[in-house]
């Protein structure tokens, strides 16, 4: 995958395309927002990790000028600045995902990669060994199929395509069963625990949040963002 | 009998009405009172009128009589309004770290007035000793961190430290030392907020609750067993400073709670009061820092914690006239958990 990486820190560009040179990815470092305009006319990337504090022109203003000439390059953007925070939220921005400094690499690496994946149009979501696969809809557990109840794809799919964030209980509620389905949240939780045994050893846990909602754990990744 | 004169004369003096305790209007009043005399006083004694007698037209002798009147008059307002005027005129000198007291010797009137100025110069200088305090502290605990890496780096490259162990426990200060900063921007963010006070309604229950998701991959890294019970309850406040005391609250009672332990939030209403309460099994805290913990920079021993989430907390609490405590929960004679409280009194909230 084909990177370009917009940093004016050169301690930070050094140690994280390091980083991501060793993780397989391809890198090309800006320093400057004009050298990264020109440099983002001149090749295709696949995507733009961009700081906003730049010397020459704003990040923000980058990504503007970027937006303005017709460009669709995903954009996550490394923010240091608190009260940007709000703007970059703010779908008009351009911005395509963004992360607070100082940030965890293994997040950065699984945001940018699925922001690839979404750009790509390959929808695919992970979790443990467990692959949603947006073209059939299926999940798959490795090589093969998992074998679920349609509600229960239903409610693994909707977990699955939230990587990192619990879902509500009232919209699993509404994703799984509808407009029409049982009010009762008992319905869910029974679901809950079915799913729970059909998904063990999967390397994905599914974690009951009770009053609040669920959330689907990639083990590993747990495990490297918490050595502790 | 010297000490009854003098007493007289600080009540009131002809000449000077700005000696502490004098009172201003009872000055004017007796001045008034005597130069309406005098007017009726030369009425009266003032047959065969001089210009009369001169040949004299009449107006030139009531001219005169009004403009000595009201020359008299005009000088009683100057002499009553002095301490005023100098009262305004050293407040106006004054630089402005200069928070001194203003004198007290004032005009009984002016007093009032004084105390308050005094009142408001004590606030400022208490706040500015707050903020000085602060700001030693906050230089301390940005500097130890450093201090640590520092020596972390130094032993892991010359050899004396392995590697292997020493990298991520920098890895831990780093990551404590993100904290704090963080935590020093949410209060610059929280004052701002708050001075600005452009409240709305806000949801508690969903504020809680989003603050909760936020915290999901934290309480499932952890294996934490989580419950929520909240009904609807609507305060006027800010969102993001209410998101900012729940989240505190949860954090706090995350990071004391054993891996695997159980921990909750409860929304609800009793007798007069709305009620946010976090509880976890972490332990409890000890007696005697209790009070304590709601300063900056303290933090109960044993843990890593930087100490301005309370602090904080309380601050956020104090904007919306709610009060917050941590309690001690006993179970049959022995202490395991905290609970922490918000109270909003009930005119705060409503269904």
């Amino acid at each position: 995958m084909n990177i370009l990486l917009v940093e004016d820190d050169l301690n930070l560009v050094d140690a994280l395309s390091r980083m991501l040179v060793a993780r397989g990815f391809e890198v090309v470092c800006c320093a400057d927002g004009k050298e990264a305009l020109a440099m983002s006319r001149h090749r295709p990337f696949d995507a733009a990790l961009l700081d906003l504090s730049l010397p020459g022109m704003d990040g923000l203003d980058l990504l503007q000028r970027l937006r303005d000439e017709g460009s669709r390059l995903p954009v996550l953007v490394m923010t240091a600045r608190a009260a940007v925070e709000d703007r970059v939220l703010g779908l008009n921005s351009g911005a395509d995902d963004y992360l607070t400094k100082p940030f965890d690499v293994e997040e950065l690496v699984a945001r940018l990669k699925a922001l690839v994946r979404r750009s790509q149009g390959v929808e695919d979501f992970r979790c443990g060994t467990l692959r949603l696969d947006m073209d059939n809809g299926q999940v798959f557990r490795g090589a093969l199929p998992l074998d679920v109840s349609g509600r229960e794809l239903a409610l693994l799919k909707a977990l699955m395509m939230h990587p990192g964030k619990a879902v509500a209980k009232e919209d699993l509620l509404q994703t799984v069963f509808g407009d029409d389905g049982p009010s009762g949240a008992d319905a869910i939780e029974v679901l809950v625990h079915r799913l729970r045994k059909r998904i063990q050893g999967s390397g994905a846990s599914l974690v009951t949040l009770r009053g609040v909602g669920y959330y689907l754990m990639d083990d590993a990744l747990a495990e490297r963002q918490d050595p502790g | 009998m010297k000490t009854v004169a003098l007493l007289r004369a600080r009540r009131w003096s002809l000449w000077r009405p700005w000696r502490a305790g004098r009172s201003i209007r009872l000055f004017v009043w007796a001045w008034s009172l005597g130069l309406l005399l005098a007017w009726c006083l030369l009425d009266w004694v003032g047959e065969p009128r001089p210009d009369a007698l001169l040949g004299l037209p009449p107006w030139l002798w009531w001219g005169r009589r009004v403009l000595a009147f009201a020359a008299a008059f005009w000088w009683v307002l100057h002499q009553a309004f002095e301490p005023v005027v100098v009262l305004g005129r050293e407040l106006d000198r004054r630089r402005t770290q200069d928070l001194r007291p203003v004198t007290d010797q004032q005009p009984m009137e002016l007093q009032q007035l004084a105390g308050a100025v005094n009142w408001l110069m004590r606030q400022q200088q208490e706040s500015l000793d707050q903020q000085k305090k602060f700001l030693a502290d906050a230089s301390h605990q940005l500097r130890t961190p450093f201090a640590v890496l520092r020596t972390q780096l130094q032993g892991a490259m010359s050899g004396q430290l392995d590697v292997r162990e020493t990298l991520p426990k920098m890895l831990s200060t780093v990551d404590r030392s993100s904290e704090l900063v963080r935590q020093l921007l949410s209060i610059a963010k929280m004052e701002q907020l708050v001075r600005r006070a452009n409240w709305v309604e806000v949801d508690l229950a969903a504020v809680a609750r989003d603050v909760v998701m936020e915290f999901a991959p934290l309480l499932a890294r952890k294996k934490l067993d989580f419950s929520m019970q909240a009904i609807p309850v609507r305060l006027f406040s800010d969102p993001w400073l209410l998101g900012e005391l729940v989240r505190n609250l949860m954090s706090n009672a995350i990071q004391h709670t054993p891996k695997g332990g159980a921990l909750g939030l409860v929304i609800r209403i009793l007798p007069g009061e709305t009620e946010l309460l976090i509880w976890d099994n972490g332990g409890g805290m000890d007696e005697a820092v209790r009070a304590r913990l709601f300063e900056p920079f303290q933090s109960s021993s044993g843990t890593s914690g930087i100490g301005l989430g309370l602090s904080i907390c309380r601050q956020i609490a104090l904007s919306m006239n709610a009060g917050v405590d941590l309690y001690n929960r006993i179970q049959g004679n022995q202490v395991v958990g905290v609970d922490a409280v918000v109270r909003w009194p009930q005119e705060a909230a409503h269904e």
